[in-house]
């Protein structure tokens, strides 16, 4: 085994890893932060990948060009689907949260799949295959980019998060509803822009990852386990912990395809999970729970 | 109600469910099935999730357990699915208490436990696909025909309904025993307040493992009634997220922890989920009428565009089990880039393609030969310095992982073609019938339910395209379907049940060999003025 | 400045609340004292708008605040800092404070609010940075209050401060009240330790099975012979 393999395996894991990232800030967000047991988030992406696809062909332009409209257009879907679906039934059960967004998540597949057919789309972006080569190393260009972007995006949310008015509101919405009424804070809204934010996300995502994945009506399907496991490992409601998880995650993947047979390197991430959830529950970057 | 109230009402309800049979068409019993199948799941999903309190989303991995433990052992060992049911339903029972002891004692609860569950369905559903002594991706199918008791297979879907109804009520029991005993109430108070539980002498782990097992126990049963109703196992269908999801949902909806919960929910969303599925396809879970009223291959608005040129335009036609497809049109009808649209060399640029029931569009030639769909190329793919055997062996290998075993039918291959004779000579010496021979041979050593042939017998003299054709008459008899692209009149008359017709990418006709012949876009086309006379 | 008429409030299909009404003059320090299961917290919960009454309303400075949420009325001039103190744990205690003061009014007087709270608790400003779990109990008491102190009230409405903490500090915890109703905050006060709430009110208010037994100065609770006996151990 090479070390040019090795080497290109290590990039390629982590250009992946960038790629889980984006996917799965949002998911942080809505889940890590808020505890929102989003099951509907890889159809949030599936969404937001259409809208991108149809914007792209129709205005015959690069996929990236669609985030002026697929953003504010997820953050508005989101918000709408917390106001009207979630909000109401916050106050119960989250098992009945859990399932209602399941339910979201298989009308909004079939839903897909009714209006656009179960074809496989594609829009190829002129970058597709522009790439960057250092050594013996190729870096695919719009993986690059999608990494560089999940980092920038993960560091915003994060600082967002912790030093920003709204950042701190979202917090302490999260960490107790009634304290945060008393503190003057409009719970109901500031979790709606909250959970608004975190499907708004899927609205960079989609755009970025466009070039180098199909839009099928079960796109969601591939991505949803791997945000959770990622989140989780991240330590719940760490954004740089779920960035960092999601390289590693993505680096065992692509280190391990050198060695495992046939193509069982997936499985790196799941096993990578139970362990951790038996071991350190709090996740690899998170703080012990007291 | 009344107890005597309710008793009569289980009675009806039971005579009701008996005699359903009698007046239902065979299709309205594979829709009772799918509600009773369903049902039955979610109430054995019930005795972990709704009366212990503990939300696994990993049944489908029970599931799958006790599908592919009666199917293996009955393709490899011979073994009757009845006793393949327990066993599966063992090791159902085993890997749970694996799973609930490690969930359990390391105190992952609630979300954490669902997404663990997730997890480990999904590291099997990886593994399996992987691993080709289960069928990997291409995943099991069970060829016994006609009626089987000992084989667990029947001709007539009511004896299904019964040996799944059967099933039902046998859980529906252990559930009502659940509702009355020290130990189903014992669970409750588990799934109520651990801690209180605890402190009154219950030990969490025992019956919260107990109940883990019985209900991957009997879930596992439901997974060889699947397998043997539907006679096709496959880890994407059975292992999918989206099975996982179904089997809880019924559950919860109609009341979690109840008895007659699970039926209500399955009894309603079932029939929703299949209307849905029947109108806008199927890669979701849910139970196929597989192998049965449905076409083994299907294409569907099919288009590949190169630039502005369309090589195929809006193709669609669909291939029965058992029959010949003919394939024909000028130079340049776009008849060559199908078969490369349907085998995987190329992707269309609109449109699908579904073999048995499944979309392949987008998948790679290797994995699309693994499912059972072969082609042969126009221009001869022959391995040039390998003997015939050799040749055909490579061929043989995609079925069988042992070399002798790989031979053996490599040369049954050959010897079904005529060409015993020169299993040992190198392919490049080969003459132009031989080589056309060798080119099939190689595609039927794959063990293919599909093959597609690609003007087999262009070139050859009227003698040898004679003796091809009986071949090929052979290979049907064998039970593989056929589509061929021919120029050659006299062998696509000969065999083919229906015929497509294609000019400039788009099929002009299609019908019965007869009809073909004196339609007159297609002589015009086509055939010319001469041939539409014979 | 606080009017509470005939509010009747139910958990369910108890009532725990029946025709509770009462006053509270501005510049005034008012204790609702009773024993457990009184629904005092219920009470306030009410007031500040946590909880719906079945009937009857709160009317603050004029206004009719018996349907508003909770939010809003913060902004009208109520802070209730609730049983329990409800801190937000993982947060620094600056960061409890600054949450304190979300809403526009407060945040433009948030330098003035935060030297406000630090003088009057200096080891406040110690532990800034600290999360606020990490705090001692009386310590945590004292963040609660001056997180409320941050909304810029002009009614404090403190639920069952002393619990749990050590006489000495419910001493400070009590003169801190004291110094801020000198400077002209009302208070409302909700606690189970009789005697030190009525030392420092100026009227009290009895509450027995969430019905208001007696409405009294101080002075003279104190001295009564039903308190006596039931809260003061006479």
């Amino acid at each position: 085994m090479s070390s040019a393999l090795v080497l290109q395996a290590i990039v390629s894991g982590l250009l992946l890893g960038g790629v889980y990232s984006l996917i799965c800030v949002g998911l942080t967000l809505t889940f890590g932060v808020m505890r929102i047991i989003n099951f509907a988030h890889g159809e949030f992406l599936m969404v937001a990948m259409y809208a991108t696809y149809f914007f792209a062909v129709g205005f015959k332009t690069e996929p990236y060009a669609a985030i002026v409209v697929v953003l504010p257009g997820l953050f508005l879907f989101g918000v709408l689907v917390f106001h009207f679906l979630i909000r109401p039934i916050q106050s119960r059960d989250p098992l009945n949260q859990m399932l209602l967004l399941v339910g979201l998540s298989l009308v909004l597949q079939n839903g897909a799949l009714a209006l656009f057919s179960p074809d496989t789309r594609a829009h190829q972006s002129s970058l597709l295959y522009s790439k960057l080569e250092l050594g013996d190393v190729i870096i695919g260009m719009p993986m690059l980019i999608a990494f560089v972007v999940s980092i920038l995006i993960t560091l915003a949310l994060y600082w967002q998060l912790r030093f920003t008015e709204l950042g701190r509101m979202i917090r302490a919405a999260a960490s107790d509803r009634g304290a945060a009424e008393l503190m003057g804070i409009n719970v109901n809204r500031v979790n709606m822009l909250a959970f608004g934010m975190g499907i708004g996300c899927l609205g960079v995502a989609a755009p970025l990852i466009m070039p180098v994945y199909y839009v099928v009506p079960d796109i969601g399907t591939f991505f949803i386990l791997i945000a959770f496991v990622v989140v989780v490992l991240g330590g719940l409601g760490n954004f740089v912990g779920a960035m960092l998880a999601s390289f590693l995650v993505a680096i065992a993947q692509s280190i391990g395809a050198l060695f495992m047979p046939g193509s069982t390197a997936p499985v790196l991430p799941f096993l990578l999970f139970i362990l951790v959830l038996l071991f350190k529950p709090e996740g690899l970057f998170g703080r012990p729970a007291r | 109600m009344t107890t005597l109230g309710q008793a009569a009402l289980a009675a009806v309800a039971l005579l009701f469910m008996l005699s359903a049979p009698a007046f239902l068409s065979e299709h309205q019993i594979h829709i009772l099935i799918q509600i009773l199948f369903f049902a039955y799941l979610s109430s054995c999903w019930n005795i972990l999730g709704g009366f212990t309190g503990q939300l696994s989303f990993g049944h489908a991995l029970f599931l799958a357990v006790g599908a592919y433990t009666s199917t293996l052992l009955l393709l490899q060992l011979g073994v009757s699915p009845w006793i393949g049911m327990l066993a599966g339903g063992t090791l159902a029972g085993a890997l749970g208490l694996f799973i609930g002891y490690l969930s359990f004692q390391y105190g992952i609860k609630g979300t954490f436990f669902v997404l663990v569950t997730l997890a480990f369905t999904e590291i099997a559903r990886i593994i399996a696909l992987n691993t080709s002594a289960i069928g990997g991706a291409s995943g099991l199918y069970i060829p016994i025909r006609g009626n089987d008791l000992w084989h667990l297979k029947f001709v007539n879907k009511s004896h299904y309904y019964y040996l799944i109804f059967g099933l039902l009520l046998i859980v529906l029991a252990v559930t009502a025993w659940l509702e009355r005993s020290r130990t189903g109430h014992r669970l409750v108070a588990i799934r109520e307040n651990e801690d209180a539980a605890e402190a009154l002498g219950i030990n969490l782990l025992r019956y919260k493992l107990l109940a883990t097992a019985l209900s991957a126990f009997l879930t596992a049963l439901g997974g060889t009634f699947y397998a043997h109703y539907v006679t096709f196992i496959d880890p994407s269908t059975l292992l999918n997220m989206n099975m996982a999801l179904e089997i809880t949902i019924y559950s919860i909806v109609g009341g979690i922890g109840t008895l007659l919960g699970p039926l209500l929910g399955a009894a309603v969303l079932v029939p929703i989920a299949e209307t849905v599925r029947a109108e806008f396809g199927h890669n979701y879970a849910g139970v196929d009428e597989r192998g049965q009223a449905m076409s083994l291959l299907d294409v569907q608005g099919v288009t590949r565009s190169f630039g502005g040129l369309r090589a195929v335009s809006n193709l669609s036609f669909a291939v029965e089990r058992g029959s010949i497809l003919g394939l024909i049109g000028p130079n340049g009808a776009g008849k060559t880039t199908t078969f490369s649209l349907i085998s995987g060399f190329d992707q269309p640029s609109a449109g699908q393609v579904l073999f048995k029931g499944e979309r392949i569009t987008g998948l790679s030639p290797d994995v699309i030969c693994l499912r059972g769909l072969t082609r042969t190329f126009q221009i001869m793919q022959a391995f040039p310095k390998l003997t015939v055997l050799q040749n055909v062996m490579i061929g043989a290998y995609a079925r069988h992982r042992a070399v002798a075993a790989a031979r053996a039918h490599a040369t049954e291959v050959l010897q079904k073609l005529g060409m015993a004779a020169r299993v040992d000579e190198q392919a490049r010496n080969l003459t132009l019938a031989d080589l056309k021979r060798l080119e099939i041979a190689k595609a039927l050593a794959t063990s293919p339910e599909l093959l597609l042939l690609d003007e087999v017998v262009s070139g050859l003299t009227p003698t040898e395209v004679e003796e091809l054709v009986g071949l090929i008459r052979n290979i049907r008899a064998d039970g593989v379907t056929i589509v061929m692209i021919e120029h050659v009149m006299q062998a696509i008359m000969a065999l083919s049940d229906t015929i497509v017709v294609m000019h400039h990418g788009e099929k002009i006709f299609e019908g019965q060999p007869r009809q073909v012949a004196t339609n007159p876009a297609v002589v015009q086309a086509y055939l010319g003025e001469e041939l539409a006379v014979a | 400045m606080l009017n509470v008429r005939g509010i009747s409030a139910q958990y369910g299909r108890a009532r725990v609340l029946s025709e509770v009404g009462f006053d509270v003059q501005e510049g005034e320090v008012v204790s609702v004292v009773g024993a457990n299961g009184a629904a005092k917290s219920t009470l306030v919960k009410v007031i500040s708008g946590m909880l719906r009454p079945t009937s009857g309303h709160i009317i603050f400075r004029g206004e009719d605040i018996t349907s508003r949420p909770a939010h809003e009325i913060v902004l009208l001039g109520i802070a209730h800092v609730p049983e329990g103190r409800r801190l937000f744990g993982e947060m620094t205690v600056l960061d409890n404070l600054l949450l304190g003061s979300t809403h526009t009014a407060a945040r433009m007087r948030r330098k003035e609010g935060l030297e406000r709270v630090f003088s009057l608790f200096p080891i406040l400003r110690e532990r800034r940075n600290q999360r606020a779990s990490t705090l001692s109990g009386g310590e945590q008491q004292m963040l609660a209050m001056a997180r409320g102190l941050m909304s810029m009230p002009r009614l404090l409405i403190l639920d069952e401060p002393s619990l749990g903490l050590a006489p000495r500090v419910v001493t400070e915890i009590l003169n801190a009240i004291q110094t801020l109703n000198e400077d002209g905050l009302t208070v409302l006060l909700i606690e189970q330790n009789v005697r030190h709430s009525l030392v420092i009110s100026d009227r009290g208010i009895v509450l027995e099975n969430g019905v208001v037994v007696l409405v009294d100065r101080s002075e003279a609770l104190l001295s009564n012979e039903h308190t006596r006996r039931a809260y003061l151990g006479a």
